[in-house]
C-alpha cells in the first residue's frame, strides 16, 4: 500500500505532464544538463572560496567554514521538510479521498515521508556531494571520505526529516491560525523576502568576489572567521561527523553515532506526526479564527471591485508572496545589480566609457526596464485569478470596459510602487541621476501599461494561435523594447547626440507604442471581453 | 399593448446556439411573462443551461433577440443586467471572501442604496437561516449547501424583477429545498418574474405556472399548468413520452 501511496504523491506533484516522448526526452536532457551545471557551478565555488579562505586562515578556517555551510543548508533542509511535510500531510483533497479509504493513518504518514525524504536526498546528493568531494580533492582525502561524501546527503536528508516532521504538526497550527490574518501574512512575507534579499546580497558577493579572483578580506575578516571557529564545535549534527573526518576526533565512533541518529531522528518525527495527525485534521480551520460580525457598508462599484481585487491578490498565499517579492525584492535586485554593473563599466571598461560617455545610463535604463516589464508580466494574471468566478463578472451591470481597468490598474499599481521604489533607491544612492529617474519613471509606466494590455487580452482571448502570437508580442516587448532602446541610444551616441535626443527619440518609441496599444486594443479587450464564453458548471 | 395583456420580462426570439458544428438551440423562441414561473426542461445536455447563458449573458448566441424588460441584451446589456438576479448550477463564489463580504461585494456593483441593503440582506439572511457567525466565515470554509444559499443571498440581493435559477436544488437539504419553493412562489405574488431550468419535475410540477419541455434543439411542448390541474399531475409522463416519441 505503501508504495503505491509514493507513486500517488509523485504523480500529484508532476504540475504538467509533458506530452510526447521527443519533449519528455528534451526535458530530460535539459534538466541533466542543468544538474550537470548545478554540480559544476556548486564545485567551482567550493575550490574557489576555499583557497581564498585557507589564505586568511591556514589551520581551520577552510574546515570551519565548510561545517558552516553545511549546518546552514541543514536548517535550510529542515525548513523545507516542514513545509513539504505540511503540505502533503495535511493536503485537504488528498486527505479527504484517503481517509475514506481502508488505510491507516500510519501509512498514510510514512508515504508522506518517504516522499519528503526523496525530495531533500536527491537535492543533497546534487548540492553537498560536489561541495564535500571537491573540499576532499584539495586534501587529497583518503577513500572512505568520498564515499562519506556520497552516503552523507542520504543521512543528513533523514536527520532533516525527522526533526521537519516534528514540527510539522506545529506548523500547520500555525497556518491554520494565520490563514486568515492578511496583514501578518502581508508582514511575515515581506520580512521573509527581505531575510532573503539580505541573503542574495551576501552571496552574490561571495560569487562576485571568487569570479574576480579579488581579495575577500572584506567579506571574511579575522573576527568573523574566529567567530566561525568558536561557533563550530555547536552546529550540531554536522560537527559531529565532519570535524573527526579531519582528525578532530575518532571518525568511525562519531560516524556511528551520527548514523544512528539520523536513523532515530525520522521514527521521532513520525511518532510526533502520528499523535497529532489524527486530531488536526479533524479539527475546523475557522474555530481558529475570530471574524469580525459587524455589518459592512455598502461601497461604490468602482471601490468594490478594487477591493475584490486586492482580496483576490493578498488572500492567496502564493499571490501574496509574488506581490511582496514585487514590492520588496525588485528594488533591492535592482539597485544591487546596478549598482555591481556601474562599478564594473566604470573600473574595467574605461575606454569604452571615453568612447560613449553614457554608456551606464543606457544599460541602467534598459536593465530596470527589462526587470520590471519582466515582472509585471509573470505576476499579473489578473483574469486567471477569477477562475470560475468570471461567471459573475461578466453578470455584472459594470461596462466591460471600466471591469478591465480596474482588472489591469489593481497590479499595475502595484507594479508602478515597485519601479517608483526601484527608481528612488537608484536616484538616491547616486547610480542614476535625476534626469533618467525621471525618464525611468515616464518609460517605465508606458511599458507596464502596454504589457498589462497584451496581458489582459492574452488571457481573455480564446483562440490558441493568437494567444501564441500575442505571447510573442508580449515577450518581444518586455525583452526586446529595452534592447532596442540600448542599441538607438549607442548608435545615437556613437553619433555624438546629446542624451536628450537620446531620451527624446526613445520617448517617441514609447508613446506610439501607447497610443498604438490603446487605439488598436481598446476596441478588441471589451470584444474579447464579451464574447469570453465562460462554462457553466 | 393592451392594457390587459400581460407584460413580457423576457423575450427570446429566434434563439440559435451552436457549438463547432454541433447545434444545440435552433431557432428557440419564448417569453417570460411578469408575475409568472416559466420553467424549462430537458434530458442533462438538451441544452436547458445553453439557454439561461444565452439570456444572461455568459455564452454568445449565434442569432436571435433577446430582450430583458424592454432592454435588448445586445444594445442596452447594462441595463437588461440590472433587471435580473442569476443563480448558477454550482455556486462560483469568491471563495477568499467572507458570505457577507460577497453580498455587499454584489450589492455594491448594483447600486443598491444603503437601506434597501440593510433591509434586504436581514431579511434574506434570515430566511435561509444563516447567522451572522456564518455569513462571517471565508466562502472556502463553507459546505456546499451554504454556498448556494450564499448564491441565492447575492442574486437576490437588489431586488430583481426577474430571477434566473439553473438547477437551483442541486446540494440543497429538504428544509432549503422546501424554504427556496416558498421563496419563489412568495416573489411571484410579489408581481416577480421567475425562470428556471430544472430537471427537478417535482418542483417544477409544484410551482411552475408554464412549462417548456426542451428537445432535440427546439422547444417540442409548451405546457400551462394552470389550464388543467391533469398535467400538473403526469408532467412526468409527459415529459417521459416526448423523449419516447422522438425514439
Amino acid at each position: 500500500m505503501i508504495f503505491e501511496l509514493i507513486a500517488k504523491d509523485f504523480k500529484l506533484s508532476q504540475e504538467y505532464v509533458i506530452k510526447g516522448k521527443l519533449n519528455r526526452i528534451l526535458g530530460i536532457i535539459g534538466k541533466l544538463i542543468f544538474l550537470a551545471l548545478v554540480v559544476a557551478l556548486i564545485s567551482f565555488m567550493t575550490n574557489s572560496l576555499d583557497k581564498k579562505i585557507v589564505k586568511y586562515s591556514p589551520n581551520y578556517g577552510s574546515i570551519d567554514f565548510l561545517v558552516l555551510v553545511l549546518f546552514i543548508y541543514f536548517i535550510f533542509n529542515v525548513f523545507q521538510a516542514i513545509v513539504f511535510g505540511r503540505k502533503m500531510v495535511y493536503n485537504n483533497i488528498d486527505n479527504l479521498i484517503l481517509n475514506t479509504l481502508p488505510i491507516s493513518n500510519d501509512s498514510i504518514i510514512v508515504s508522506k515521508m518517504i516522499n519528503v525524504y526523496l525530495r531533500l536526498a536527491i537535492d543533497g546528493i546534487f548540492i553537498i556531494s560536489p561541495m564535500l568531494i571537491t573540499y576532499g580533492i584539495t586534501r587529497a582525502s583518503v577513500a572512505y571520505y568520498y564515499i562519506f561524501s556520497l552516503i552523507y546527503p542520504f543521512l543528513i536528508s533523514l536527520t532533516s526529516l525527522g526533526l521537519g516532521f516534528i514540527f510539522v504538526s506545529l506548523y500547520e497550527y500555525i497556518y491554520r491560525f494565520l490563514k486568515n490574518k492578511d496583514i501578518v501574512q502581508f508582514i511575515l512575507a515581506s520580512l521573509l523576502v527581505i531575510g532573503l534579499c539580505y541573503c542574495y546580497q551576501y552571496f552574490l558577493a561571495l560569487f562576485l568576489n571568487a569570479l574576480e579572483d579579488s581579495s575577500i578580506g572584506e567579506v571574511f575578516s579575522s573576527d568573523f572567521i574566529e567567530t566561525i571557529h568558536s561557533l563550530g564545535t555547536y552546529l550540531i549534527p554536522v560537527s559531529n561527523i565532519i570535524y573527526p573526518l579531519f582528525g578532530k576526533g575518532n571518525v568511525l565512533a562519531y560516524a556511528l553515532l551520527f548514523s544512528g541518529f539520523s536513523i532515530l531522528m525520522p521514527f521521532l518525527g513520525y511518532f510526533v506526526t502520528c499523535l497529532t495527525y489524527s486530531k488536526l485534521s479533524k479539527i475546523d480551520s475557522i474555530s481558529f479564527n475570530q471574524l469580525s460580525t459587524k455589518q459592512k457598508k455598502l461601497t461604490g462599484e468602482t471601490y468594490a471591485l478594487v477591493k475584490k481585487e486586492f482580496n483576490l491578490i493578498f488572500r492567496n498565499s502564493s499571490s501574496t508572496f509574488s506581490y511582496t517579492s514585487l514590492l520588496i525584492m525588485l528594488p533591492f535586485l535592482t539597485y544591487v545589480v546596478i549598482s555591481a554593473l556601474n562599478n564594473i563599466i566604470f573600473s574595467n571598461m574605461s575606454i569604452i566609457v571615453g568612447m560613449f560617455p553614457n554608456l551606464a545610463n543606457y544599460v541602467n535604463l534598459s536593465l530596470v526596464l527589462l526587470f520590471i516589464g519582466a515582472i509585471n508580466t509573470s505576476s499579473s494574471n489578473s483574469i486567471l485569478n477569477e477562475g470560475m468566478n468570471m461567471n459573475t463578472i461578466k453578470l455584472l451591470p459594470i461596462t466591460p470596459f471600466k471591469m478591465i481597468m480596474i482588472k489591469i490598474s489593481v497590479p499595475l499599481t502595484l507594479s508602478f510602487i515597485s519601479l517608483l521604489v526601484s527608481d528612488a533607491v537608484l536616484v538616491l544612492t547616486n547610480c542614476i541621476d535625476i534626469y533618467l529617474f525621471l525618464y525611468i519613471l515616464v518609460s517605465g509606466i508606458i511599458l507596464l501599461v502596454v504589457t498589462s494590455f497584451l496581458n489582459i487580452m492574452y488571457q481573455l482571448h480564446d483562440k490558441c494561435s493568437y494567444r501564441f502570437r500575442l505571447t510573442n508580442l508580449t515577450n518581444l516587448i518586455y525583452l526586446g523594447l529595452p534592447i532596442l532602446m540600448l542599441a538607438i541610444n549607442m548608435i545615437l551616441e556613437f553619433l555624438r547626440m546629446k542624451i536628450y535626443y537620446s531620451y527624446l527619440v526613445n520617448g517617441i518609441v514609447f508613446i506610439a507604442l501607447l497610443a498604438y496599444t490603446f487605439i488598436n486594443y481598446k476596441k478588441r479587450i471589451v470584444r474579447y471581453f464579451k464574447e469570453m464564453e465562460v462554462k457553466n458548471l | 399593448m393592451m392594457e390587459n395583456e400581460v407584460k413580457n420580462v423576457i423575450e427570446v426570439k429566434n434563439l440559435h446556439k451552436s457549438y463547432k458544428d454541433k447545434v444545440v438551440l435552433d431557432d428557440i423562441s419564448f417569453n417570460l411573462k411578469k408575475g409568472e414561473i416559466l420553467s424549462i426542461i430537458g434530458k442533462n445536455g438538451i441544452g436547458k443551461s445553453t439557454t439561461i447563458d444565452c439570456i444572461v449573458g455568459l455564452k454568445q448566441k449565434d442569432s436571435g433577440k433577446i430582450k430583458i424588460n424592454d432592454f435588448d441584451l445586445d444594445e442596452d446589456y447594462l441595463l437588461a443586467k440590472t433587471q435580473f438576479g442569476y443563480v448558477p448550477s454550482e455556486p462560483t463564489l469568491y471563495e477568499c471572501m467572507t458570505g457577507q463580504e460577497y453580498v455587499n461585494f454584489i450589492a455594491s456593483c448594483y447600486d443598491v442604496s444603503q437601506k434597501d441593503y440593510n433591509s434586504n440582506y436581514t431579511l434574506l439572511v434570515k430566511y435561509f437561516d444563516l447567522s451572522k457567525f456564518d455569513m462571517n466565515k471565508r466562502i472556502a470554509n463553507y459546505s456546499h449547501g451554504m454556498k448556494q444559499k450564499i448564491g441565492l443571498i447575492a442574486s437576490l440581493i437588489h431586488d430583481p424583477d426577474i430571477w434566473i435559477l439553473d438547477e437551483p436544488t442541486v446540494g440543497l437539504d429538504i428544509m432549503t429545498y422546501t424554504q427556496l419553493a416558498k421563496l419563489i412562489v412568495d416573489l411571484r405574488e410579489k408581481g416577480r418574474s421567475i425562470f428556471i431550468a430544472s430537471h427537478n419535475i417535482d418542483l417544477v410540477s409544484e410551482i411552475s405556472d408554464r412549462v417548456l419541455i426542451l428537445n432535440n434543439t427546439k422547444i417540442s411542448k409548451e405546457l400551462d399548468l394552470n389550464a388543467s390541474s391533469y398535467l400538473r399531475k403526469d408532467l412526468q409522463n409527459i415529459f417521459v413520452n416526448t423523449y419516447e416519441d422522438r425514439k
